[in-house]
């Protein structure tokens, strides 16, 4: 918990607008290194530890390192660094390629975990008082909470089956993927069944007003948040400006 | 006493079934009355309370015949606390009926204060559902269908997971409601829990039967 | 008489996040041919304790050992080897498209041949009365048929220790009495069992020993 920990969604919803829309537009290291350290800076700010989440997320990134270089072979440009043959396997403009995307990546991924420190009924009410309809943004927030619902489902499946006593590396490829398309239906049809019992309680609950439904949680903007969200807008109406006119 | 609810010749069976789960079953049950509904597992206790709900014919697809009438808005409990929990705190759970029903922001957090008292979940107010134990979701469950204070209240075996002391404490909430004037009809397999039954059904090989009275069953 | 010993918890310790622990520092034996119930109130942590003696959670500290070796260098196959686990929620442990696939599932792929796969399936199918559901996808069934189907699949491996969480939700009096049946037998064949349940007379009925757990310690550790 940090002084800023307690922001309003809208202004996280803001800054990562702000910072996602830059990463997109913007196309230069230097510009797009400076985005990342905003964001990064956002993240501390909010109490998040950066190098926790490159952890968590260490597959995924590895995954953006990967592409990045591969992208960097067939798209080259500039000097040749490495050539085998008559092949430029590395050159300066596909390094450079590489570097932006994994940039602009990382400035998304430390855009969720901004977004992250707010939970979902947070955003939800975020969105709604930024006059977005309450079930589009109530179905976002039901899309979100599925993702993890399909990921727990097939972590949960497999940590069944090693119950089971089956040593999943031990298997023949053939079994492996016997087993892998085996799966692959109750997973779906457990997710879709999970699906069906949650729409069962939200509607016995009376999930029907949309538009009049009356709403518990108030959001309220702080000092903080109109000092966060001038400042953010201005810089980056700064930096946009000299990005197109000046450099 | 009025009936609050009147199920008259309710048949189903669930699709691919060849034989009826329940076949022509009338009953009626009167307001400020609990009711306990018990019998074998896979009997169709539960299908009975989807029937009673509107659960079926709504969600559940199979054949249906026979009709409900309900008198007021009714709750259920569903039997698994996994599935009825959507929300990121034990306060969102607890608001999301009521704001459903579109009330002042000072009632729903009056309800949610006083729910919250009555199920001894004070503490665990801003806690994330997921992350409490079994029994914990049960309440939070049974709180998220209190706070839309229904007339009649659907309880699919709301016991199961509990302690002792928790058990105890919802036994005094579900007479406190009976007084208040509610339908009570809860599933449950546990001869000690039904007690505080002022009649107990039993679903058993297609047919409902109305039991002697729980006395002379919890002694037997 | 000298018992095998089956699990045994040293300065157990155990937190889902680094603020809070929810088991501290827990140290106690359990034998083969012992039925163990663990009780205590709501939220206490029973079930986290069933999950770090099964390896499926590891330990933060102190350590556990099953049959003498540390579940922290186990991997979770060979656990399951040794125990049968049957989580609170069954929707869990349930996978195969068909209850008969779901107990033979283990077998199979731990390539045990046909005859018998079919041998054991049929034999659990009636011991847990579910032979006319064999065909049916195990997702679709009642609460207390997924329990049984659950220990049908467990029973498959023909483990050497049962943990059991809250296994008579969802089932009636005929079928709690038959679990109660099967356990005796499992406890005359050297099977030790761990009963997490809040239930009562089940517990009278089934175990010789109580664990109560309360504020993250065992307070009280009696036999009958």
């Amino acid at each position: 918990m940090t002084a800023f920990s307690d922001l309003d969604p809208r202004s996280k919803l803001l800054l990562v607008a702000c910072l996602s829309s830059g990463a997109v537009i913007m196309s230069h290291w230097a510009f797009l290194s400076g985005l990342l350290a905003a964001s990064i800076l956002l993240l501390l700010l909010f109490g998040v530890n950066p190098w926790d989440m490159l952890k968590k997320t260490r597959v995924l990134f590895n995954m953006v390192i990967f592409i990045a270089l591969m992208q960097s072979i067939f798209v080259p440009g500039g000097q040749a660094l490495l050539t085998v043959g008559s092949i430029n396997l590395l050159t300066t403009g596909g390094l450079m390629m590489a570097a932006e995307f994994i940039l602009r990546m990382s400035i998304i991924a430390a855009s969720a975990g901004i977004l992250a420190t707010s939970n979902s009924r947070e955003i939800i009410q975020g969105m709604v008082q930024c006059k977005l309809p309450y079930e589009i943004a109530f179905m976002v927030s039901m899309g979100i909470r599925f993702l993890p619902v399909f990921a727990g489902e097939a972590r949960e499946a497999m940590t069944a089956i090693q119950l089971r006593g089956v040593n999943l590396r031990e298997l023949s490829w053939r079994q492996k993927l016997e087993v892998t398309a085996s799966l692959f239906q109750p997973v779906v049809a457990g997710a879709l069944i999970k699906a069906r019992a949650i729409s069962m309680s939200i509607e016995m609950r009376a999930f029907r007003a949309y538009s009049t439904r009356s709403s518990y949680l108030v959001l309220t903007l702080g000092v903080k948040d109109y000092v966060l969200i001038s400042g953010g807008l201005l810089l980056m109406a700064l930096t946009l400006a000299y990005y197109f006119y000046l450099y | 006493m009025i009936a609050s609810i009147r199920a008259r010749e309710l048949s189903f069976r669930y699709r691919g079934q060849d034989q009826w789960l329940f076949e022509q079953i009338s009953f009626e049950l009167k307001s400020g009355q609990i009711s306990a509904l018990t019998g074998p597992s896979g009997s169709g206790k539960s299908t009975l309370c989807y029937c009673l709900s509107g659960v079926i014919p709504r969600f559940i697809k199979g054949e249906f015949s026979g009709d409900v009438s309900l008198e007021g808005r009714v709750g259920m409990v569903f039997q698994d606390p996994d599935s009825q929990l959507f929300l990121p705190t034990v306060e969102d759970e607890l608001a999301f009926g009521p704001e459903n029903l579109c009330l002042p922001r000072e009632e729903i957090g009056r309800r949610i204060e006083s729910i919250l008292q009555l199920i001894g979940l004070h503490r665990l107010r801003l806690a994330n559902p997921v992350k409490l134990s079994g029994g914990g979701k049960q309440l939070v469950a049974l709180g998220g269908v209190l706070t839309l204070d229904p007339d009649i209240i659907l309880l699919d075996e709301p016991f199961s997971q509990l302690d002792d002391a928790m058990r105890g404490r919802i036994k005094t909430v579900l007479l406190e409601l009976k007084r208040q004037g509610k339908a009570i009809v809860f599933v449950e397999h546990d001869k000690s829990n039904l007690e505080v039954a002022d009649q107990i059904w039993l679903l058993s090989r297609g047919g409902l039967n109305r039991q002697s009275s729980p006395e002379v069953i919890s002694h037997d | 008489m000298i018992r095998e010993t089956a699990i045994e918890a040293s300065n157990l310790g155990f937190g889902y996040d680094r603020e809070s622990s929810i088991i501290n520092s827990l140290s106690f034996t359990l034998y083969r041919g012992e039925t163990v119930a663990l009780t205590g109130p709501n939220g206490v942590g029973k079930t986290t304790l069933g999950k770090l003696l099964a390896g499926i959670l590891k330990p933060a500290r102190g350590q556990v050992l099953l049959f003498g070796e540390n579940t922290r260098d186990m991997p979770l196959y060979l656990m399951g080897r040794k125990i049968g686990y049957s989580f609170q929620n069954p929707d869990q442990q349930l996978f195969a498209s068909s209850v008969a696939e779901e107990i033979g599932f283990g077998l199979k792929y731990r390539g045990a041949n046909l005859e018998h796969i079919s041998r054991v399936t049929a034999y659990l199918l009636n011991l847990f009365d579910i032979e006319h559901l064999k065909e049916a996808f195990p997702l679709n069934l009642s609460w207390g048929e997924k329990r049984r189907v659950v220990l049908a699949a467990c029973l498959a491996q023909n483990p050497e220790y049962l943990i059991l969480d809250e296994p008579t939700t969802g089932l009636d009096e005929e079928r709690i009495k038959a679990l109660t049946e099967i356990i005796a037998s499992l406890r005359r064949k050297g099977t030790g069992i761990l009963l997490i349940s809040h239930h009562q007379t089940f517990i009278e009925q089934n175990a010789e020993r109580i664990l109560r757990m309360e504020g993250g310690e065992i307070r009280d550790d009696r036999f009958f």
